[in-house]
């Protein structure tokens, strides 16, 4: 071999160990440049009854989001792939196949259906890998904006919603307040936050009872708090026990009014009319459940409509908007990718600090999200929430007329 | 007296899923996990025969019964006809209980669905209490069939084979007595039961997939304040757990609830090892 071939040998060598280099950097490579927008989607698609609902909402959310942005021209130019993976609602298959998605070709952005489990699991592995996360999956530890400045929560955290009690409570001219939870990690979450939140607002809360997910009958915890006799009954809850609850209360001859918290809004039986849902019911005439706006039906609200259009046309929408905060994710994502000019991750994550890109973008289920550089919780106005009558669901939306 | 009578409602459900336990038990030796679930699936059924057939009461509690029935048949056919130690029957009972839960989300789904009970809509009062028909009609119910099987057990021949076969099952075929045919019979029996005890206590509690779970433990401490075996027993011990927690959740709160039951429990069993009806068997070596 001559010393130019040898020369030649050895710089082919070196060039091509650099691009392996370069190429090394990230598991898979990466989905940036000129590429289509890798979106991995997490549902429970194998998963059953409730879960499976929820989960089919959240998916059909995201594809009929891909499908107006691809349409309005993409991610900053790059059409939205999704990737659609099922985790069973399990977070260990849920980090698996996410991983199996990383070692295949790294996505730009990951949405998920929900578990708070599941978002823990693979918080670390996301922010390891620079892929922004839009969480549905809201924690106070994913919304820490230093920790993990590539993940963003959709859903509230649970004392925005508590908040947005005071302005019905003090609209209906209430005083005092008692207190009915679960002990689940949201309904303990409700029943540590509320007192404080209600004391401060200047109610008297005069008991805050807590009863075990799978009790069978409530009327003790209705008792307790009856021998208070507050104005307003704080409910949080889901499924049977709501209507124990209201069986209850039945039974103790007591007509409080009752506010039940966003879970109340998620039971079927307040979405079913008899004789196996309590639509219409006597026992529910006295509760006003919270939702969010987009949850509750107006003609006028384009925005929602919009987003009810394009997902009905795509499927069927299976349970409440509120399972819908997928259409939103990628709606934030292109907003702030078109405001940063690039569908870099940590471009778009800093233009979605700035509140004026989260409140101009085109989602629905929220009309703000107001996220800041400290905290990247989801932090709508109060008039996000209303209180409404439980009523037959239709498109995934309560009070619609159409909906018999 | 509302709380008693919620007390006493609440302890008929567990009651009566310890007499599905006793009469297993008794039979067979055996402890039958799945007894709570056989009650879930009458729930599920008596409300399909309610609200999706519209038939009426009596039929969709009779149709529960014929249909829990033959789950029951099935379950002794492959959950203890081919298991001869009674430890594992445990095993296969519990699994029999996992395959009814995950069958009854795949058909009637996770959500709590509303049964129908005939009688007056809404509570009224009874001396100085109030409650629904159906909590009423549960204590009648679970007093009834206790009353019932222990009648039973003693007046007619087969009642009596079967207090022979709880005692000395090799005695029991020595005198001529078909152990097997009679302990499906009995499996059959509670089978039955099961599906007449769903359509009472899914009004109450509505049809669910976790209530099952929810009704099996505490049925389990009735029977283990009562005493394995006793009939009355049983009933005894539902009444008091169904009591003990809704007078706990009242006046300590919801937290001391379990607790409290399983005080009651753990002092019955201090006093009374075999439970407040169980008897001790001496044996003659």
């Amino acid at each position: 071999m001559s010393a130019r071939t040898g020369a030649a040998a050895l710089s082919a060598v070196v060039v091509g160990v650099l691009a392996l280099a370069g190429c090394g950097g990230d598991a898979g490579g990466t989905g940036g440049g000129d590429g289509p927008y890798r979106v991995v989607v997490s549902g429970a698609a194998s998963a059953q009854g409730v879960l499976a609902a929820n989960s089919a909402t959240s998916t059909l959310s995201a594809e009929a989001a891909a499908k107006a942005i691809n349409a309005a021209g993409g991610i900053n130019g790059r059409d939205i792939e999704l990737v659609k993976i099922d985790d069973g609602g399990d977070a260990t298959k849920g980090l698996t196949a996410l991983q199996e998605q990383i070692a295949e070709a790294k996505p730009d952005a990951y949405l998920n259906s929900g578990p708070t489990t599941l978002s823990a699991a693979v918080l670390p592995v996301l922010a390891r890998n620079n892929i922004i996360f839009m969480n549905s999956g809201s924690s106070p530890e994913a919304a820490d904006a230093e920790k993990y400045p590539l993940t963003f929560n959709l859903p509230t955290l649970p004392d925005v919603q508590t908040k947005a009690f005071v302005p019905e409570m003090e609209k209906s001219g209430y005083k005092s307040v008692g207190i009915l939870h679960s002990n689940s990690p949201f309904g303990k979450a409700f029943g540590d936050s509320a007192p404080d939140v209600f004391a401060e607002a200047g109610f008297e809360v005069t008991g805050n009872e807590e009863y075990d997910g799978a009790a069978l009958d409530l009327t003790a915890q209705l008792s307790s708090l009856k021998a208070g006799n507050p104005d307003v009954i704080a409910l949080n809850g889901y499924g049977p026990a709501i209507g124990y609850a209201v069986k209850g209360l039945q039974t103790l001859d007591w007509d409080v009014p009752i506010l039940g918290d966003t879970a109340v809004a998620s039971t079927n039986l307040l979405a079913t009319a008899p004789p196996s849902g309590l639509v219409g019911s006597p026992l529910v005439s006295n509760l006003k459940m919270q939702v969010m706006r987009s949850t509750s039906y107006d003609a006028a609200d384009d925005r929602v409509n919009a987003m009810v259009e394009a997902m009905s046309s795509a499927g069927t929408i299976k349970s409440t908007l509120i399972n819908a905060w997928n259409w939103d994710a990628l709606h934030l994502i292109a907003a702030a990718a078109n405001k940063a000019g690039s569908s870099d991750a940590a471009a778009i994550a800093e233009a979605m600090e700035d509140p004026a890109v989260t409140a101009e973008a085109d989602t629905a289920v929220l009309s703000a999200y107001n996220y800041t550089a400290d905290s990247h919780a989801s932090q709508p106005g109060d008039d996000e929430f209303v209180f409404i009558a439980p009523s037959l669901l239709r498109n995934g939306q309560f009070g619609n007329p159409d909906a018999g | 007296m509302t709380l008693l009578y919620s007390g006493l409602s609440l302890g008929a459900v567990y009651a009566l899923v310890a007499l599905g336990y006793n009469l297993v038990y008794l039979s067979s030796r055996a402890f039958n996990f799945a007894q709570a679930q056989l009650v879930m699936v009458a729930a599920f059924v008596a409300y399909t025969a309610l609200v999706v057939f519209r038939l009426p009461w009596v039929v969709a509690a009779l149709l529960a019964m014929a249909v829990l029935m033959v789950v029951a048949v099935i379950e002794e056919r492959i959950a203890l006809r081919l298991v001869t130690d009674h430890h594992t029957i445990l095993i296969t009972t519990l699994g029999f209980a996992t395959l009814l839960d995950g069958a009854a989300e795949r058909i009637w789904g996770s959500e709590a669905l509303d049964v129908p009970f005939p009688g007056p809509e809404g509570a009224w009062s009874l001396l100085g209490g109030r409650l629904h028909t159906v909590d009423l009609a549960l204590v009648l119910l679970a007093v009834l069939l206790v009353v019932g099987a222990h009648w039973y057990r003693r007046r007619f021949l087969s009642g009596i084979a079967i207090i022979g076969m709880s005692q000395d099952r090799e005695a029991a075929t020595l005198r001529g007595i078909d152990v097997r045919k009679l302990a499906l019979i009995t499996f059959a029996v509670s089978g039955a039961l099961a599906g007449l005890m769903g359509a009472f206590v899914g009004p109450k509690t509505f049809a669910l997939t976790t209530l099952g779970a929810s009704m099996a433990l505490k049925g389990f401490v009735a029977l283990a304040i009562g005493g394995f075996g006793s009939l009355y027993g049983g009933l005894l011990g539902g009444f008091t757990v169904g009591i003990v927690e809704q007078v706990s959740a009242r006046y300590l709160g919801a937290e001391f609830s379990h607790i409290s039951v399983f005080a009651v429990l753990m002092l019955v069993l201090l006093v009374r090892p075999r439970g407040v009806f169980g008897r001790v068997r001496e044996r003659v070596v």
